[in-house]
């Protein structure tokens, strides 16, 4: 269901009285909508997935924006759409498949929704004998639905490990690791591609974002060493960037978040507005080091590179022709078996001059250390 | 808890909304059915999700349909509609609420028009395309 969220309800509620298990595509849908859609679904014993869910694959089959992974063990339960894409890219390149990743929508694990969606998410995966070990993939919950879903996981046959993104929280790769260690596969190296700098330099690190999740990462990997980040989608209230999206500190934005996609296509299907602000962002003195996601997968638009690889290209010309250095880092999600094969993505964006990592907080942890000590706090 | 058996099978995917989600599952080479989607009549969605929420609304679709399907025609009598609903010359029973000329649409007018004619209110031959006596619904 992909309708204006003002009507999403009425259409998942006929596809809940049918039976059928059901994606919520469409924002905007009040909680309250929320929560009697997915009660209605916990008495049929179907799954809502969503709202505002992004991303899933069942039986194979890609539903929004999904990685062509390899068929695996490892089951995904997401309340976000491009951390969940995040996790099955990684686990795929280690050589390790997904069963089936479900969306269960931003605000599952909220204290109004209160986990009715993971709960049945669990359920399902675990009566499902291709699914070894289940990932949770979430911002923390409410306190008191954590201490729910923990019991609940517990009572379970298959083993569930947690990857909550937040403060003092394992980023997603290292939660992919704990997988990889715990179906006893070798330490993975994940890919590189292009050549790394390693001069510091003075000025802002400015991150230009379209999965909201990445950001998030981003920006928690960032603050360990940078200190506050500014942005469209802040960690707290008091570090939100007005209309001025470049001020004069570190920002990172979402160009997925709603506010910006207003009368347009998300940014992984239409990426005008976000090389507008990379081509800015290059004119600024004091921008530093640039820091990039690329989701690949089914839905996202068919070929990103042929757009940003020439606006990378453009960016650090920009800087050149100025005098200034400027290391543009990306981090690339996908698979050799999307639409846009991994590889040939990330060579294209590696050849226009930016390095290139295959996990999110692998690149944002490399950007930041190319900031140089005064500007750390 | 009964469960579906989403992870298990190929599924079979019907859309609603954005066309390109549904040309994403067709890329895959698994069938999707599209719904013609209309936005709701204009300051009805709040009511449609009142009523999408009522938990006695299976039970009262179930009633009505099976008050349609369950009923079984038969033929009692043949007598003139004026005699059994108690019609007055110049009212005529159409397909939907009580309606007057000024709103009712050509193909209705043109019905109302044919039945005056055809009951003997007007002369259809001498005065065409005009019918002075509002209908009664």
């Amino acid at each position: 269901v992909s309708v204006p969220g003002e009507s999403a309800f009425v259409e998942a509620m006929d596809a809940v009285d049918a039976g059928c298990d059901v994606m919520v595509f469409s924002d905007n849908v009040p909680v309250e909508q929320e929560v009697a859609l997915k009660r209605a679904a916990d008495r049929a014993g179907v799954l809502v997935m969503g709202p505002d869910c992004g991303t899933a694959m069942v039986a194979g089959l890609g539903l929004g924006f999904a990685n062509a992974v390899r068929p695996g063990p490892v089951g995904i339960v997401a309340a976000s759409g491009t951390g969940c894409q995040q996790v099955m890219s990684l686990l795929d390149s280690a050589g390790v498949g997904t069963s089936a990743a479900l969306g269960v929508g931003g605000r599952d694990l909220s204290a109004e929704v209160g986990g009715l969606s993971t709960r049945q998410a669990l359920r399902l995966l675990d009566a499902d004998p291709a699914t070894e070990l289940v990932v949770v993939v979430s911002k923390p919950p409410a306190p008191q639905v954590a201490a729910q879903l923990e019991a609940f996981a517990a009572d379970l046959d298959t083993p569930v490990q947690l990857a909550l993104l937040g403060p003092g929280q394992p980023d997603l790769t290292a939660a992919v690791e704990r997988v990889l260690a715990t179906l006893n596969q070798p330490e993975p190296r994940w890919h590189t591609w292009g050549c790394a700098t390693t001069e510091r330099a003075d000025g802002w690190l400015r991150g230009l974002f379209v999965g909201g999740t990445l950001c998030d990462e981003a920006m928690l990997v960032a603050a360990e060493t940078l200190g506050p980040i500014r942005s469209n989608i802040p960690l707290s209230p008091d570090l939100a960037v007005g209309d001025e999206l470049l001020p004069a500190a570190h920002v990172m934005l979402d160009f997925g978040d709603d506010a910006m996609t207003v009368g347009r296509a998300h940014p992984m299907i239409d990426p005008t507005l976000r090389l507008e602000q990379l081509a800015r962002v290059a004119q600024d003195p004091a921008t530093a080091v640039v820091l990039l996601d690329v989701v690949l997968g089914h839905g996202a638009q068919d070929d990103p590179a042929r757009d940003l690889a020439p606006a990378i290209h453009d960016a650090i010309a920009t800087a050149t022709s100025a005098g200034r250095a400027l290391p543009v880092v990306a981090a690339c999600i996908g698979t050799e078996r999307d639409p846009q094969p991994l590889g040939e993505q990330a060579e294209q964006l590696a050849a226009a001059g930016a390095y290139v990592f295959a996990s999110n907080a692998a690149a944002t942890r490399h950007a930041a250390a190319l900031i140089a000590a005064e500007r750390r706090s | 808890m009964s469960l579906s058996d989403l992870v298990r099978r190929e599924p079979s995917v019907v859309a609603a909304g954005a066309g390109i989600l549904a040309d994403a599952i067709a890329a895959q080479a698994v069938s999707v059915t599209r719904v013609d989607w209309q936005p709701p009549m204009e300051g009805t969605t709040d009511d449609l999700a009142v009523v999408a929420a009522d938990p006695l609304r299976a039970d009262a679709n179930a009633r009505a349909v099976a008050a349609v399907l369950e009923v079984q025609a038969r033929l009692v009598d043949v007598l003139p509609a004026r005699d059994v609903l108690g019609l007055r010359t110049g009212d005529f029973l159409h397909a939907g609420p009580p309606i007057g000329w000024e709103r009712a649409s050509g193909p209705l007018r043109g019905a109302l028009m044919g039945a005056a004619a055809f009951e003997g209110l007007v002369d259809f031959r001498r005065r065409p395309n005009r019918c002075s006596s509002p209908a009664r619904a």
